[in-house]
This record gives C-alpha cells, structure tokens and sequence, in this order.
C-alpha cells in the first residue's frame, strides 16, 4: 500500500485532501503542519509521496523540499507542490527547489489522481532500475573477481619464460584483458633455448584458453630436452584433445642451439620469418611448412623440422600477421613488403624502427587484432644455473658417511644409483650429483671389474671381446659371494672451500694402476682418466687397495 | 633408459637418441640402433644426448665401436646436444678429436 505525506499548515486543506485521496485509492495518509514537522514525518515514515503546501511559515515547503531531496539521494520521493500561487516565477522557484510537479489550489480531483498516479509509476520504475542496477554490480564485480583469478592463472603459466633481452626483444600488444597471442621461451638442461610463438583463432578469453596447455606442454617438455618436433607433436595432441574444432593454433616452435649456432623450426601456418645477417643483408625467408596446430590427428601430423646453420648475430624475425594486417585511416595493409622494406634498409635497431612505422601507419586507426614482434639475436645461450647457488659457509659443520656395497647389492639392478642418491641428500652435494654419478660409477666398476673380478682391461679391445666381456661379467656377478665394496665420504672446509673427500676399498685384489694409453682407439683403462678429469686429486694407498679422491664441491 | 632411432625424410641421416643413463646395460640395444640396414642406408649419424642423464666409460667404448664398425670419415658421425657433465667427459678423454661433438 502506497503511503502519502500530506503538508500543510492549515488543517482544513490537510482534512480536505487526505479525505479525497481516501476516496482515490488506497493509500496510508500521513499528516505535517509545517516545514520541520514534513522533514520529521519524511524521515519516520518514508513515504512514497508528498503533497506539498508552499507558503508555510518557518521552513516553507520549498526549504522543506530541498532538505528532503538532499536525503533521499538517488531514491525517487516525488514531491507535488499544492499551491494557490500563480506568479510563474514562484512556481519555477519551487520546482528548483527540488519539487517534481505543482498542482493549483482549489484542486481538480481528477488532474490530482493522474499526477499522483504518473509519480508514483515513475517511483516504481525507479526502484526497479535500482533492483536491477544493484543486481548488474554485482555481477559485474564477480565477473572482476574472476578475471583476476584467470589473470592469475595466466601469468603463473607464462611467467616462467626466459628472455634475455641481449638474445630476445619482443612485442606483445593485444585487443582485451587477454591475448589469444603467445609467446614462451625457455633454456633446456642441454643448453639450448627454445621459442614457441603463435596465435589461436579468434580474440579473448577463448583464445586465451588455448595458451594454458601449450605453455603447459611446453615447459615440461624443455624441461626434459626433447626435440623440437617432439613438443609440436605434443601441443597438436593436446589442442586436438582440449579445443573445438573450430579452433587452431598457428605457431612457430624452434630451437636455437647452446652454442647459438644451429637453428630448428617447426612452422605451422605462420607468415614468413626474416633472417637477417649482423650487417643487414637478407640471409633467408622462412615459410611455414604445415598447417596449423589442433587440425590433424597424431596419425597425419607432420613433425618434420627445418635446420639452419646460424652465424653469430644473425637476427631472425618474427610476427604475428596481425603486424601485416593492420590497417591505416584508408583500410590499407602494412603488408609484408613494407616491413621486409624496413628490416633491409634500417641501418641498426630494426626491432624499434618496425614498431615505430607501424604505430605511425595504424595511426589513430585502432590495431584490429594482435599483434607480436619478435626479434631472436641468435648468439650462444647463457648456462642456466644449476640448483640453488652453494654459499661458501667457513663454520659448515663436517660430516663422514660410509656405506658398504656387499655381493648380493652387486646383483641388484643400480646400486650406484642408490649411492649417489644417499651421497646426494647430504648438504652442499646435490648440486653435484651429474659428476658424482660418473665418478661413482667409474669408481665403482674399476673396483668391481678389475679388483673383484679380476678381468684385465685388454679384455675389452674389440668389439667382439667388448661385449664378451659384459656377458662373463653378469656370470661371474652370479656366482660371486663374499665381496664388498667400502665408501667412506668425508666432507670438511678448507681455507676456502668444501671438499669431499672419497676413500674406496674392496675386498678384491686391488688395483693395479692401468697405465693409461693416451689413443684414443683403446677401449679401456678411461675409466680412471674420467675420475681425475673431474677431481682434485686422486692417489693410491694401501698397497694399492685403498683408491683415494678428493673433489672439490 | 632407452634408445629411440629415427631416419630422417631421404634416409639420409639416422638419429639414435639416448634417454637416460648411457652406460653398459644399453649395450645391445646400442648395437642394434646402429648395426642394421638404416645405418649403412644414411649418410651420417647423429647420437643426440639431448635426454641424456649421464654416461659412463663404457659408453665411451661402445661409441668407439660403433665408429670401427661403420668405419665412417671423421665428421660424418655427430654428437648433439651434450649436457656439461657429459662434454667434460668427451673433453677429459679427447674424443672431440675422433667424434665431431657438438
């Protein structure tokens, strides 16, 4: 039920007109005889509208209307003046004041009724604007919530990149929060560097959809060094797995050698890269060999790789063909040979000069889809750093460790795995574990081989007696009883280092020490050659028995 | 540990990748990647250790063997993709000399 503020400080016009808005509907009538008392009433009984008497004394209505406005803030209270002025200046001084209507006193009881009836609507229309405004905020600042949280996820898988700004410049510009462009690089174990770069179909979120499993696919397989053809095999299985159909990836994935020196590229559907000498000159255009990724099934995938051999400072560029597609104030294309143009007559700093031509050619003409640049100055790969950095620590406390390696360990598959792994989880040694893998093996089969066994090095000179010899090896392992091999590990701080110290014993007959033979055609007799490649120290003691190495951690 | 081999478009360089540990238990399976019709079809040879965790001075030795037995010219058998332990140890027993690594 509709509640109505009647004003008016004269109580017979507040009897009259409750009496015959009684008559019009049904509405709650509430009364004020003044200014002050209508602010009170407005504020207690919050009406849905008031009738308002101008000439009152003290607060008149058009005081009171302005207060009442001010509280009712983005509510709609309509406030319609009932007065006997005429005097248009006042009427327009009232309506100023924050009244919505007048109504001329003596009052037409039906042009009364359609004013209320008008207000009241517009008061509902309000309110429902304001539901619904309410209820579109809040939505709006779910859909916020979560566009910060797939940010999050996006930027968690594509933050890992490496990019060297002395190997890699790169562009990235795109149509909306986020980018249906990708680009990734990152060093392998083996030293080289890998690049995937492309551009899903379509803009957006659902574009962007696309770039979590590539940059997924992509981190673990460089991770573990695996080829170039191999990961775009992989992307394609994925994206065929995950993506409608509809939807495909064009992509450029390569692999510049540790040494920068040899270039592979798998190219699906990209425009053409330029490969530019140091001096300038056009070295090659590299086309796109296949189709975009996410089209073919794994059986008609073509992995085939492109290799390049690749001289210092050579620059290879790439883009996405929104660089070719943007358009100028008259619709025209920068195009391919505008930009081949700028790379061959720019005399340095090309990468900048293109942005620069492209951002004055696209000029106000907003860029219509997005747009990478990417320069790869091809030069050897810094080493990644293995591990966390061992801090020189004078007071690091030392430490001994012995483990015996007894017959029935010597048969079982990898025990020198398992030693290394025990050595390993020891402090300051981690870092170490590829050398101390293969001073642990060789240790291990000199001792095993040549003491326990007693095979001689000659046994191995041929390659028939090469592998005769693993095979009398495995039998005599079978019937071996009562053999041990003993490490001892003893790590401790000298002047300015950790050393770890390594004494080996074994129950054979010790060793003799293989006199090495520098040619390389022997087959034998490396081993000990390796073990002090990588130690500070090696020497025999015990009448031979005892093999002692000393490396420096 | 495993060896993968592949033979390129025109049979002109075979591939034998070694994944893992490169040492004596690979011995066979070694041989067999190089000692068939693939090998003696390619041109040249390619050991990639780019999955290689480590090798041992055995695996040194069947390298050594494969290069008598296909009795090909210097540079004609690369090896790629080596990770630093695994250099060093090609350095430490000169085979850089006999083996074009890369």
């Amino acid at each position: 039920m509709k509640k109505i503020l009647v004003v008016d400080d004269i109580l017979t016009n507040r009897i009259l007109l409750t009496k015959t808005l009684e008559t019009l509907g049904d509405y709650v009538v509430v009364e004020a005889s003044n200014g002050v008392e209508a602010i009170a009433q407005f504020e207690a009984e919050s009406p849905d509208l008031i009738l308002m008497d101008i000439m009152m004394p003290d607060v008149d209505g058009c005081q009171a209307a302005t207060i009442i406005k001010e509280k009712t803030g983005d509510d709609y209270t309509p406030i319609i003046f009932v007065t006997a002025l005429s005097a248009e200046s006042s009427l327009a001084r009232a309506l100023a004041s924050g009244g919505d209507d007048f109504i001329s006193k003596p009052f037409n009881v039906e042009v009364l009724e359609s004013k209320i009836n008008a207000h009241l609507r517009i008061r509902d229309l309000n309110q429902l604007v304001k539901i619904k405004n309410k209820l579109l905020m809040r939505l709006n600042q779910r859909l916020s919530n979560e566009q910060e949280l797939i940010e999050h996820f996006f930027e968690n898988a594509i933050q890992q990149s490496f990019l060297d700004d002395k190997l890699i410049k790169y562009h990235m510009s795109s149509l909306s929060a986020f980018n249906g462009d990708i680009f990734l690089a990152e060093r392998a174990p083996h030293g080289g560097l890998y690049l995937v770069m492309g551009d899903f179909t379509g803009h957006g979120l659902t574009a962007a959809m696309g770039t979590l499993p590539v940059a997924m696919v992509f981190f673990k397989m460089v991770a573990k060094s695996l080829s170039v053809d191999d990961i775009a095999r992989e992307i394609n299985a994925q994206l065929i797995k995950l993506m409608p159909p509809s939807m495909f990836f064009v992509a450029t994935i390569l692999e510049l050698s540790a040494r920068g020196d040899i270039l592979t590229m798998w190219m699906g559907g990209m425009p053409d890269s330029y490969w530019l000498s140091t001096d300038g000159n056009l070295k090659g255009v590299i086309s796109a060999q296949h189709m975009p990724l996410g089209i073919l099934n794994d059986d008609e995938f073509d992995s085939t790789t492109q290799i390049f051999n690749i001289e210092k400072e050579d620059k290879l560029y790439f883009y996405s063909d929104g660089v070719i597609e943007a358009k100028n104030s008259e619709g025209e294309l920068f195009g391919e040979d505008r930009l081949k143009n700028i790379l061959l007559t720019s005399n340095n700093n090309r990468f900048d000069e293109v942005l620069n031509q492209l951002h004055i050619f696209a000029g106000k003409n907003n860029q219509n889809d997005d747009i990478t640049l990417i320069e790869l100055n091809c030069h050897a790969i810094p080493a990644l750093k293995s591990g966390t950095e061992n801090i020189f620590d004078k007071y690091a406390l030392p430490w001994n460790i012995t483990v015996t390696i007894s017959a029935d360990e010597m048969r079982s598959p990898d025990p020198v795995s398992k030693l290394s792994t025990i050595l390993c989880a020891m402090p300051y040694v981690s870092r170490h574990k590829g050398v101390l893998h293969v001073l642990l093996s060789e240790i291990y089969s000199n001792s095993l081989d040549h003491s326990i066994l007693q095979f001689h090095s000659e046994d191995k000179s041929d390659e028939e007696h090469f592998a005769e010899y693993y095979k009398k090896r495995k039998d005599l392992l079978l019937r071996l009883d009562d053999a041990s091999i003993k490490f001892n590990f003893r790590f401790f701080v000298e002047n300015d280092g950790h050393f770890l110290e390594m004494k080996i014993w074994d129950s054979g007959v010790g060793y003799k020490q293989v006199k090495e033979k520098s040619s390389d055609e022997v087959l034998y007799g490396r081993g000990l050659g390796i073990i002090s490649g990588f130690s500070e120290k090696i020497s025999f003691s015990d009448d031979g028995k005892t093999l002692e190495v000393l490396y420096r951690l | 540990m495993s060896i993968e081999t592949r033979l390129s478009e025109k049979n002109s360089v075979l591939t034998i990748s070694i994944v893992g540990d490169f040492n004596f238990l690979l011995l066979n399976e070694f041989r067999n990647a190089y000692n068939n019709g693939d090998a003696s079809k390619a041109g040249k040879i390619i050991v990639d250790l780019r999955q290689t965790l480590s090798i041992d001075s055995s695996a040194l030795g069947m390298l050594i063997n494969m290069q008598r037995h296909l009795n090909k010219p210097n540079g004609d058998i690369r090896i790629i993709n080596c990770n630093d332990v695994v250099r060093k140890i090609f350095q430490i027993t000169h085979f850089e000399k006999k083996f074009n690594i890369e």
